[in-house]
């Protein structure tokens, strides 16, 4: 059984940076990193290696020089191998662009039996790819996964949605997005850390996949640093009279609400 | 503009009503799983297209295929909840539409629009251009507009559901924090499971809901869901927090909330920058005081 896992570099979004006059982001200055839910859904595939010797590949969009270090994490996890689609820019490459890329590349270089993702991404959260991509292949799928359980041929997918737990019982091939609550991803050893660096992988140019008029970027004009207007009160309460004062101020201000 | 909204539950109606005029939607059509939904739907659109099946992307897949096969649409809406996001996803899997997630708001620019949408985990807005055919996934917020008459008829959608899926829906408990006017919080400053019945109790006195940060549901299993991008969204009068540091994650869930309230005993937490009210100092004595003020009222 082949498994592929499509990772992204993300910002750290508990990183950022803006700048303090324009309020926009300092990208340059933000590091980029593999998602943690991109890491769980490595791991997922790792542990199918494990119990079932499934081989796990990877694949990103982006390129070599940002790139690098990504391919590598991956490797040091205990992938069996990566391809890098080459592109510049990635993070604005429209949704459907990212899904269609991957969908292309299973096309061509598949079939896979199962393709694992992280649930959402850590600095654009949008979710859509996984749902996008599962559309384009017509594959059956369970999204936002949080617990993954094989008995026999039969893979058993638990995810929590607002309204309960939905439980699918699929067998390959499907695909499936995985949030941090599905399993704890391993973290390499330095010895792995040293052998992923003399692992090479595939770098396929994206136009190999699509065509350049294929290739959508998302129309941004402008991005901004989000400040929720607010009074910011603070009380610091260091003796019995502030504890008093603040528990005042809480009442006052449900009051002001008319929650009492 | 002919329009299809996923409509999740009734307080979406409200919601796309106000997109419905920002988009100046000519045709208002809308998808759902459930047969009671889309009977109080049907006052408010055109047609209604019902898959009576619990959510399955499978399914899903094969009803919206069904439905293109006859209709056009320009413009897709759902809510950027879980569901939502799927059902956007799969639809822009399905006809290479552009689609933009956690969208705040809407404004027409020529022939296309300028959406806005929350990025970075909510620290950030990006202002982007689109034209249709595209998918927006909503978050909860101020817009609201009063839905207008209409008589849609409902035509049900038979496709079979995926056959291994089953639904455990989550127990009613009267606790519901996206329908509350006051909704209060416990972060990891919470030290034990039993001290969550001073959160509780502070909700069940100011008639509210209670809920939690992610690391509490998740890791620890004290409650089944919890407020953030990746739970539920809530826009409450008040939310009010006690041991919340203030993540981005966390709080892209609360931002629509009228007023914030956090206790924190870290002058640094982040909530501090976006309360209205932060006190700094250890929730285990504020916490009791005020359910002592409170009780004797
Ligand atoms: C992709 C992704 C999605 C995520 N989605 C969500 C989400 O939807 N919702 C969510 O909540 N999280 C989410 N997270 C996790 C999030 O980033 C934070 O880790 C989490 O919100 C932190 O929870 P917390 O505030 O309870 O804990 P902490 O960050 O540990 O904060 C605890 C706070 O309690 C304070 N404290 C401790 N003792 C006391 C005391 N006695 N009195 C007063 N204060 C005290 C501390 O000063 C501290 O600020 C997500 C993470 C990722 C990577």
């Amino acid at each position: 059984m082949r498994v592929l896992v499509p990772i992204k570099l993300s910002y750290d979004i508990n990183q950022m940076k803006y700048d303090e006059r324009t309020g926009e982001p300092i990208l340059d200055a933000v590091p980029r990193v593999m998602g943690d839910m991109d890491r769980c859904a490595l791991e997922a595939a790792l542990q199918l290696k494990e119990s079932l010797g499934v081989v796990v590949e990877f694949i990103s969009i982006g390129s070599r020089r940002t790139h690098n270090k990504l391919m590598m994490d991956a490797y040091a996890m205990g992938c069996d191998k990566g391809y890098l689609i080459e592109a510049e820019d990635t993070n604005t490459l429209d949704a459907y662009t990212v899904s269609s890329i991957i969908g292309k590349f299973v096309e061509k270089y598949g079939p896979y039996d199962i393709i694992i993702m992280g649930a959402t991404s850590q600095d654009t959260h949008s979710s859509v790819v996984p749902p996008a991509l599962s559309a384009l292949l017509g594959y059956r799928a369970a999204f936002g996964v949080d617990k993954v359980t094989v008995e026999g041929d039969v893979f058993i997918l638990e995810a929590t949605y607002e309204d309960g737990i939905y439980r699918y019982r699929l067998t390959p091939p499907f695909i499936i997005s995985v949030t941090t609550e599905a399993n704890t991803p391993r973290i390499p050893k330095l010895k792995d850390i040293l052998k992923a660096r003399r692992m090479k992988y595939e770098v396929l140019p994206v136009n190999d996949l699509i065509s350049k008029d294929e290739v959508r970027k998302i129309n941004v004009t402008s991005i901004k640093k989000y400040v929720t207007p607010r009074r910011r009160e603070i009380i610091e309460v260091d003796s019995e009279e502030d504890v008093d004062k603040a528990v005042y101020r809480i009442i006052e201000l449900l009051k002001e609400a008319e929650i009492l | 503009m002919r329009i299809l909204t996923f409509i999740e539950d009734l307080s979406w109606i409200d919601i796309f009503e106000y997109f419905h005029s920002a988009l100046e939607g000519v045709e208002f059509s809308a998808f759902t799983l459930d047969k009671n939904i889309a009977v109080e739907v049907s006052k408010h659109y055109d047609k209604v297209f019902l898959y009576d099946s619990a959510f399955n992307v499978y399914g899903i897949q094969s009803a919206l295929r069904k439905i293109l096969n006859g209709d056009k649409f320009d413009v897709v809406l759902a809510p950027s909840s879980n569901k939502g996001r799927m059902f956007a996803g799969i639809y822009t899997g399905l006809t290479k539409c552009s689609i933009v997630t956690d969208v705040i708001g809407i404004e027409r620019e020529g022939k296309s629009f300028i959406v806005n949408r929350l990025v970075y985990g909510g620290t950030a807005i990006a202002t982007i251009h689109v034209s249709s055919p595209f998918s927006l996934c909503i978050v909860k917020g101020g817009y609201k507009e009063k839905p207008k008459n209409r008589f849609g008829e409902i035509i049900k959608i038979d496709v079979e559901p995926d056959s291994g899926v089953e639904f455990r829906p989550r127990e009613v408990t009267g606790n519901d924090p996206t329908s509350s006017d006051i909704v209060v919080v416990a972060g990891r400053g919470i030290k034990k499971k039993e001290d969550m019945a001073m959160i509780e109790e502070l909700a069940g006195i100011t008639g509210g809901a209670w809920s939690v940060t992610r690391p509490l549901a998740a890791d620890y299993r004290w409650a089944d869901q919890w407020i953030g991008i990746s739970g539920l969204i809530i826009s409450p009068k008040v939310y009010i927090a006690f041991g919340v540091s203030g993540q981005p994650h966390h709080m892209m869930g609360a931002r629509a909330s009228k007023y914030v309230i956090a206790v924190n005993k870290d002058p640094e937490a982040p909530i501090f920058e976006e309360a209205d009210l932060g006190i700094v100092g250890d929730l285990y004595k504020i916490l009791p005081r005020l359910l002592d003020r409170l009780k004797k009222g």
